[in-house]
């Protein structure tokens, strides 16, 4: 049965995703279709699962109900402060009591910068402070400095004090500051273009993982590539020759092929 | 200058034929030679002992999983391979508990493992920062269920590594947002123990940072990385098939790019110095 389950729900996610894929030509109601179903069911898994293993257990089970009754329980009071200030939350939805909805918010942010600041500055500030120094990114092999290691340490250096320069506006950008910052620019740049690259590499990713299951796992069972492939086509064939016969009858018009991409 | 449809149309086709041909016709473009950031990952989970506790982070959901998901099964396979316990934990957000679950079980099925004893995944909880700092203190105050529902008191690979300060030997977080830098700040650093990444490709330039800084000692960034590990613990499977795939679309879109230079400059020619 499970087996079955499986099989059926192969081809329905094929299906999906060649569904996605029809946006590559246009619009299109079933691109629609797999964009709202993805939605809802997205949604609906998380408002469960947000259920099942946060609301139920962390506070209802604690609080309220023992969810496993082999083992020892006792209600735990503290809980409720939580739940209570997350239950106040929802008040922003009604406008008169709106305010309450502050306290929650303020616990959340006292909170969090209390346990934020100090790790903040000793692991993002002062650790990657230290990391810049050179003489803590200089290898030594039996004694003596690795030149190449010797050269990138610098060049961190360099490129760090050039990109903080160019962020640094107490001083008007001319002489000295001037031909820094400008350095800074072509540091950010260069970063810009690796950053750029590897997202360029991650989009191609996620495509090749979408083909990779419609090859792996989706052909080999029942040919659902293939099958769900040429009636995706045989489709958009079908309906290209429709609209072509509506522009006939309406002088004027363009087809999607003839149209510029925007 | 403006495509015209069907020129787009002519692009997405041969990018299509560039990812699916490989796939389907299976051969290998290039090795994927595993850097040094890859390797240390790799090193310091080959000299972890037997017996040796990690956890890995599964903190990402379906939009990242190509990248991360070949990731997490050869790091599984690794850390299972060497006799090691491994707890998984999502911190990211919930529709990542179905991936780590699955891919723990799948992995760990295939090499007889016990899922409560050798294994575990918990699930997700909100709140990364709070969720982080008390996994270092409790788990099963935070968690007090796993993923299926179990009590976590009651398993034995809890009861044998109930925190994670001064019981795990490794942390690995695969990340598809921001939460690196709390896993540094909040656990590994008052935890003690040593810690890795993995990224998209997106985020690795972003995270190399912590890696130069010797805050994490080993980063694994996209697809590319999956499949260095893969080819590191000799079993090549989807990230290094994916790979092929990336390869020939990486050449294509490097023609793309001079061909449209060329087009653009030839235009720009014959217009007289205006494109």
């Amino acid at each position: 049965m499970a087996a079955a389950f499986e099989y059926i729900g192969i081809w329905i996610a094929a299906g999906l995703t060649l569904m996605m894929l029809s946006f590559l030509y246009r619009d299109n109601p079933f691109f629609r279709l797999a964009e709202h179903l993805y939605l809802g069911l997205s949604n609906a898994y998380i408002v469960w699962l947000l259920w099942a293993t946060i609301i139920l257990p962390d506070f209802i089970g604690r609080v309220f109900i023992n969810l496993h009754p082999e083992e020892e329980w006792h209600a735990d009071f503290w809980f409720l402060i939580p739940g209570l200030l997350g239950l106040i939350m929802l008040t922003r939805m009604v406008p008169k009591i709106a305010w309450m909805s502050k306290w929650a918010l303020a616990f959340v942010v006292g909170w969090g910068a209390g346990v934020v600041i100090g790790p903040t500055l000793t692991t993002f500030i002062l650790a990657q402070v230290y990391a810049t120094f050179p003489i803590v990114n200089i290898e030594f092999v039996n004694g003596a400095p690795n030149w190449p290691s010797v050269v990138n340490a610098l060049l961190i250096f360099i490129c760090v004090v050039s990109t903080i320069v160019y962020f640094f506006f107490s001083y008007e950008h001319k002489g000295i500051i001037g031909k820094t910052a400008r350095l800074g620019i072509w540091v950010l740049m260069i970063a810009f273009g690796a950053s750029f690259g590897s997202t360029v590499m991650a989009r191609v990713s996620l495509f090749v993982g979408r083909a990779g299951f419609l090859v792996r796992e989706a052909e080999p069972r029942g040919h659902a590539f293939s099958i769900l492939l040429t009636l995706g086509i045989l489709i958009a064939v079908i309906a290209h020759l429709v609209g072509k016969r509506r522009q006939r009858l309406t002088p004027g018009g363009t087809s999607p092929a003839e149209q510029p991409a925007k | 200058m403006v495509l015209r449809a069907w020129e787009r149309y002519l692009l997405y086709l041969l990018v299509a034929l560039a990812v699916f041909l490989p796939l389907i016709f299976q051969f290998e473009v290039w090795p994927n030679i595993p850097t040094r950031e890859v390797l240390g990952v790799y090193d310091t989970v080959d000299g972890l002992t037997p017996g040796d506790t990690m956890v890995i982070a599964v903190d990402f959901d379906p939009s990242s999983m190509p990248e991360l998901d070949p990731m997490l099964r050869a790091l599984l396979r690794h850390a299972f391979a060497k006799n090691l316990y491994v707890i998984g934990v999502n911190l990211f957000g919930p529709a990542g508990t179905g991936i780590g679950l699955k891919a723990f079980n799948d992995v760990g099925d295939e090499l007889g493992k016990a899922d409560g004893t050798d294994y575990v995944f918990l699930g997700f909880k909100p709140n990364l920062i709070a969720a982080v700092r008390a996994l270092n203190e409790n788990i099963s105050e935070i968690f007090t269920v796993d993923a299926e529902g179990r009590v976590t008191s009651q398993l034995p690979i809890i009861q044998r590594t109930p925190k994670l300060k001064g019981n795990i030997k490794y942390l690995v977080d695969l990340a598809a947002g921001e939460t690196v830098r709390p896993w540094i700040a909040y656990g590994s650093t008052p935890g003690g123990y040593p810690m890795g990444a993995g990224c998209t490709a997106v985020s690795f330039a972003d995270y190399f940072s912590f890696y130069q800084s010797g805050q994490i000692n080993g980063l694994m960034g996209g697809l590319k990385a999956a499949a260095e590990y893969e080819e590191l613990v000799k079993h090549k499977a989807v990230a290094s098939a994916g790979m092929n795939s990336q390869s020939i679309v990486h050449a294509l879109l490097v023609l793309f790019i001079i061909a449209a230079n060329i087009t653009f400059l030839a235009t720009r020619r014959r217009r007289g110095g205006v494109a």
